[in-house]
Order: structure tokens, then C-alpha cells, then sequence
């Protein structure tokens, strides 16, 4: 049996889900990362590293749900 | 199967449901709006001689509708508050909320955004010629896109009649709203100053420890000891102190009741001042790595990841000083007393928050290769350990051949999906292994084997299947029992997942089966298994047959 990535059927299905994403830490996936946003009219958008922008995210964000989580239990013992 | 989901469904309170009825359609705008932005690039169309120029500027009608409609909720006081609730919680009546009606809509805003899509494209080819029916077309599909979906979150019968009722909220709310986009607009002259002090501090900091520092402030060229780099204005850290203030101001109204005002007001300057210096000291920490140390980690991960991390030190130790700080907060010294607080969320999310944090400190000495990865797994199980008290539940991993069953099937997925690995990605992980003595990379490996097994599976799980997919059923997520099924959780927990791993449909997909084992006996456990054979199957596909890229 050959490898699956040489059959028509996964590089169609690859291009049509990976075609116009490409990967989250690559200079492509920045620059559309810039391209994305700008075109949401952020103009001063910088080539961003999404790996970073995510971590970053997951950070903040966790750390709000914490925060929060304790302000809602924090009688509970 | 179905009828179970249906009747746990409508566990959820029946108001709730109304909001997520009625709220998803703004879920469904913003992900057009991106796809839209992803797609295609509308702003060289600015550059244009002709009159199409100014269609590239529209993407800043995003921007001013958000601060427009923000304003207007915020400020536009109780009573419009109080019925746009009222409006959002109840089903339209008549044939306004038919299902007939419904889909109607529907049927018409996909049919527009089809079109808007294919105008776009037809619009921002270099070669297409100013037509007016062209730019018409187009104008009318994203109208009616954008109003179809507008109608489903709030019937146009409902919002003019309330539009009209409260006109003065609404004019006071849009006022503000145009007020704060300008003023945005306007704030965007203090780039090029803002970049100017921040060269000149960041050169400052360099000659303090001694470096041989040149300052060219006409190309915002700053060099030490030979190496040189251009402080652009996007590195001002203007970013930073916008961003800060956004968070400081959600931070203050979510919790305006237990904070001191106005003493606690003093965090937005505070913070504003503390993200500007943690940007200098952040340029020249990356110079100085540049001169004495390696330019490729100074411009690679110490570049991208550094600033991300000051922000959120700068972010987050504002949020914990004002907490813990009687001169804040009203009930610092109510908690104290209270020794025994408890807080599950903690017991659910902070191993992945730990490992996600040292991941980033230790990517950010690297270039390409992570010689570190062994401290974010022990960073990860010790705030496991730490925090074993929060968790109600402890957790119990019994052997299931479901959950394997599973784990194998989302292997197999994960590698069919795979994306093309980056031959220079793949190069470098490669020579940064190579480089390694052989006693190092053997220790290396096997700390990335047990790491990626036994650690991430652990605190992954707990995170998404134990915090997320709970969470999204109820606040009171420790009350869920981990066979509860909505369709909100179950999808929403696993696109998060998905989002947050470089093969996003692989990661939404295994998302949804590590769920699906959870479901199936009830146990936590059960998923972090499904997780962890994946996982395995990974790493013996990796060191069996050499499959490096499904470890970057």
C-alpha cells in the first residue's frame, strides 16, 4: 500500500482544509495572521508569531477564569 | 443517543438558552468577518488611482461599529439595558419567530454571503476595472449579510420600535462610541514619538552595562557592539498600552464592586507606564542576546515571545496586587481570614496554564529547536501536585478498551491530517537535536517521550474535557457530572482544543473523542487515557520511524 499523501483524494482534502492555512508557526501562517487583521482594519498590525499570540491568550484568559473561579467559590469550603 | 442529548439540553435554565439561541449569529458574523479577512487582502485597493481606493478603507467600519455598539450597551443606561435583556431572552412572537421565518433568513444571508464572497474576489484582482455595478453588488451582498444575521440576534420589528423608545441612550451611546474611535484614530500620531523614547531608553539601559551603543533617531536605528536593528513603531509598545488598557478597563467594571475606587484607577496609568518600560528593557534585553549571545535567538524566539511574555507579567501582577492589597480591594482581609478558601477552577486549570507558561520561557532561548522542553511537563505535573486539593473529583485513570479504541482512531486521524512540515522548521529541530551530546539527547527524548505520555494528556484533559466542557454547561462546573452532553460543549470545548494545536482540524477532531470517552462511562480518566494512547502511538511513530515534524 502506498503512502495516503500520495492519493488524489488526500491532497484535495489537504488543500481544501490546509491550502489557505497554513501552519500556526510559520512565516506564511504570520503573515496571514497580518494580512487577517489588517483587514479587519487594524492597520499598525505587526508580523505576528500566533504560537506566541495563543500561549499569550491562554495565559490571560486562564488566569481571569481563576481569578474568577475563586471570587465564586470562594465562601465554599 | 439523541433523545438523552435532548433532555440534557433542556436541563440547561431556559433563559440561557434563549441567549445562545439568539447570541450565535454574532459567533457566525465574526467567523465570516475573518474568513472574509483571511482571504483575501482588501487594503491594496487604498493604493488604487481610481475611485475603488475607497473601498479599501471600509475595513475601519468594523471598528467604529464595535466601539458604536459597545457604547451604546455601556452608557446607555438601565432602562435600554434592561430591555435589550428582555428582547434577547424571549422568542419573537408570531410568524417573527416561526421556524419558516427562521429559515427563510438563513437561506437569504447564505445566498449573500456567497455572493459578497465571490465579489470580493472579483473586486480586489489587480486588473478589475472600476465598475460601479461591480462596487453596488457588493455593497448590497455585505449589507444583507451583515442585516440577515442582525435580524436573527434582534428582529428588526423589535430593535427600531427600542431604537426609537430610548432615541437619547442611543445618540448619547453612539456619541461616545464615534468619540473612542477617534480618538483612537487620533492617538495613532503618538507612534513615531512613543518608537523615539523608546529608543532612546533602550540605548540608555545598553551603555549602563557597557555596550558600545549607536543611535541613528532619523532611520530609528539602534546598535550594539555591531549588531543593529531598526526600532520600528509597531515595537513602541504602543500595542502594549492599548491592549493593557483594554484589560484594565474590563478588569475595573467585572469587578467594580469589590475594588476601591477611586484609588484603584490607579492601575491604568500604572500599568500603562509598566508595559512601556517592560517593552524598553524587552528591545534592549533582545540587543544585548544579539551582540554577546546569538543573533538568531535575539531576532527568532526571544523576538516574538518576549514582549507577549512581559505583557502578561505586567497584566497579570497588576490583577494579583490588587487583590491581595487592602488598599484595592474591599475583602483582602475577609479572605485572609477565611484560611480555607477553595477554588476548583484552579485544580482544573492551573497545570495547564503552568506548562504553558514555562513552554513560553523556555522557547524564548531558543531557535528552532526547544533544548528546554523537560521544564514545562514538570512546570505542568508539580501545579497538578500543588493544587490536588481544589479538585473535588481525584483522578482515577482504570483501564478502558473504549477509551484506547479511541486514543488509536485519533492517532490515526492525527496522522493522516498532518500538515507539510516546513523543511527549515524540520532542519533546524533536527540540528538542534544533532548538536546535542549523546548522552543529552538521549535524556532529551526520553523527557519529551514521558513529557508528551504521561504530563500533557494529564493536563490537557483537565483543562478542556474536566474545566471547559463542564464549564460551558453550568458556572457551578464542579456540580457537572462528566457524562453531561450539550452540543455547545461538546463542540465549543473541542474547537478550542483544536485552535489551540497547529493542525486545528486534527486537534477539533481528536477534541471531539477524547469527549466521546469521557461521555462514555463517566470518567475523566477515560479521556486522559484516549489521550494518552494517541499520544504513545505519536511517539513510537516518531522514534520508530523517524517522523520528527509530528513532534514540533
Amino acid at each position: 500500500m502506498g503512502d495516503v499523501r500520495d492519493s488524489i483524494q488526500f491532497q484535495v482534502a489537504h488543500t481544501a482544509f490546509f491550502g489557505s492555512l497554513p501552519r500556526l508557526d510559520d512565516g506564511a501562517r504570520s503573515r496571514r495572521g497580518l494580512r487577517l487583521l489588517r483587514g479587519a482594519g487594524f492597520g499598525h498590525v505587526p508580523e505576528l508569531d500566533l504560537t506566541a499570540v495563543g500561549s499569550a491568550v491562554v495565559l490571560l484568559l486562564g488566569g481571569t477564569l481563576v481569578v474568577l473561579g475563586r471570587r465564586r467559590h470562594g465562601k465554599q469550603t | 443517543m439523541t433523545a438523552t442529548a435532548s433532555s440534557r439540553f433542556a436541563s440547561i435554565s431556559p433563559v440561557r438558552v434563549a441567549y445562545i439561541r439568539r447570541l450565535t449569529p454574532l459567533g457566525v458574523l465574526l467567523a465570516e468577518y475573518l474568513a472574509i479577512s483571511l482571504r483575501f487582502d482588501i487594503r491594496p485597493l487604498a493604493e488604487r488611482a481610481d475611485w475603488l481606493r475607497a473601498l479599501g478603507e471600509l475595513g475601519a467600519v468594523g471598528p467604529l461599529a464595535l466601539a458604536i455598539a459597545t457604547a451604546t450597551v455601556l452608557f446607555g443606561g438601565r432602562q435600554l439595558q434592561s430591555e435589550l435583556r428582555e428582547a434577547l431572552s424571549t422568542r419573537p412572537a408570531g410568524k417573527e419567530g416561526s421556524r419558516g421565518r427562521i429559515w427563510m433568513v438563513l437561506v437569504v444571508h447564505g445566498a449573500a454571503f456567497g455572493a459578497f464572497f465571490a465579489l470580493t474576489q472579483l473586486l480586489v484582482r489587480p486588473a478589475a476595472a472600476p465598475s460601479h455595478l461591480l462596487a453596488l453588488a457588493w455593497a448590497g451582498s455585505g449589507l444583507t449579510t451583515l442585516l440577515t444575521l442582525v435580524h436573527l440576534v434582534l428582529p428588526l420589528s423589535s430593535l427600531v420600535p427600542l431604537v426609537r423608545r430610548r432615541n437619547r441612550a442611543v445618540w448619547v451611546g453612539a456619541g461616545i462610541g464615534v468619540g473612542a474611535w477617534a480618538a483612537g484614530v487620533w492617538a495613532e500620531r503618538l507612534w513615531a514619538p512613543l518608537a523615539q523614547a523608546t529608543l532612546v531608553l533602550a540605548g540608555g539601559l545598553l551603555r549602563a552595562v557597557g555596550g558600545d551603543v549607536s543611535i541613528d533617531p532619523a532611520t530609528a536605528t539602534l546598535g550594539v557592539n555591531g549588531f543593529e536593528v531598526i526600532i520600528s513603531p509597531v515595537c513602541s509598545g504602543y500595542q502594549g498600552i492599548g491592549l493593557l488598557l483594554v484589560l484594565a478597563t474590563a478588569y475595573l467594571w467585572v469587578f467594580r464592586r469589590e475594588l476601591r475606587f477611586p484609588v484603584v484607577l490607579l492601575v491604568v496609568p500604572l500599568g500603562v507606564v509598566l508595559v512601556w518600560l517592560a517593552n524598553s528593557v524587552r528591545i534592549a534585553s533582545l540587543m544585548a542576546i544579539g551582540a554577546w549571545r546569538s543573533p538568531e535567538i535575539a531576532l527568532g524566539g526571544f523576538h516574538s515571545k518576549a514582549g507577549w511574555i512581559l505583557f502578561c507579567a505586567v497584566a497579570l501582577g497588576l490583577v494579583a496586587i490588587t487583590r491581595r492589597s487592602a488598599v484595592f480591594h474591599r475583602r483582602v482581609r475577609a479572605e485572609r481570614a477565611d484560611a480555607a478558601t477553595w477554588n476548583p477552577t484552579a485544580g482544573y486549570l492551573m497545570p495547564l496554564l503552568a506548562l504553558v507558561a514555562a513552554g513560553m520561557l523556555t522557547t524564548l532561548f531558543s531557535s528552532g529547536f526547544n533544548v528546554l522542553y523537560a521544564v514545562g511537563p514538570v512546570a505542568g505535573a508539580a501545579a497538578f501536585w500543588i493544587y490536588r486539593r481544589q479538585r473535588v473529583q481525584p483522578v482515577a485513570i482504570e483501564w478502558s478498551w473504549s477509551a484506547c479504541g479511541l486514543g488509536i482512531a485519533t492517532f490515526a486521524i492525527w496522522v493522516a491530517l498532518e500538515p507539510t512540515p516546513d523543511p527549515e522548521a524540520l532542519a533546524a529541530f533536527e540540528h538542534g537535536l544533532r548538536a546535542l551530546p549523546p548522552a543529552a539527547a538521549a535524556l532529551w527524548l526520553l523527557c519529551r517521550f514521558l513529557g508528551s505520555v504521561l504530563v500533557v494528556p494529564l493536563v490537557e484533559e483537565l483543562a478542556f474535557r474536566g474545566y471547559l466542557l463542564r464549564r460551558l454547561v453550568s458556572a457551578d462546573f464542579n456540580c457537572v457530572p462528566f457524562d453531561r452532553f450539550t452540543w455547545l460543549s461538546f463542540l465549543a470545548s473541542s474547537l478550542a482544543f483544536g485552535i489551540l494545536h497547529q493542525s486545528w482540524l486534527a486537534g477539533c477532531l481528536a477534541g471531539m473523542l477524547f469527549a466521546l470517552a469521557q461521555y462514555h462511562r463517566g470518567r475523566l480518566g477515560d479521556a486522559i487515557l484516549a489521550h494518552a494512547v494517541a499520544n504513545l502511538l505519536i511517539a513510537c511513530s516518531v522514534l520508530g520511524w523517524g517522523r520528527w515534524s509530528l513532534w514540533m
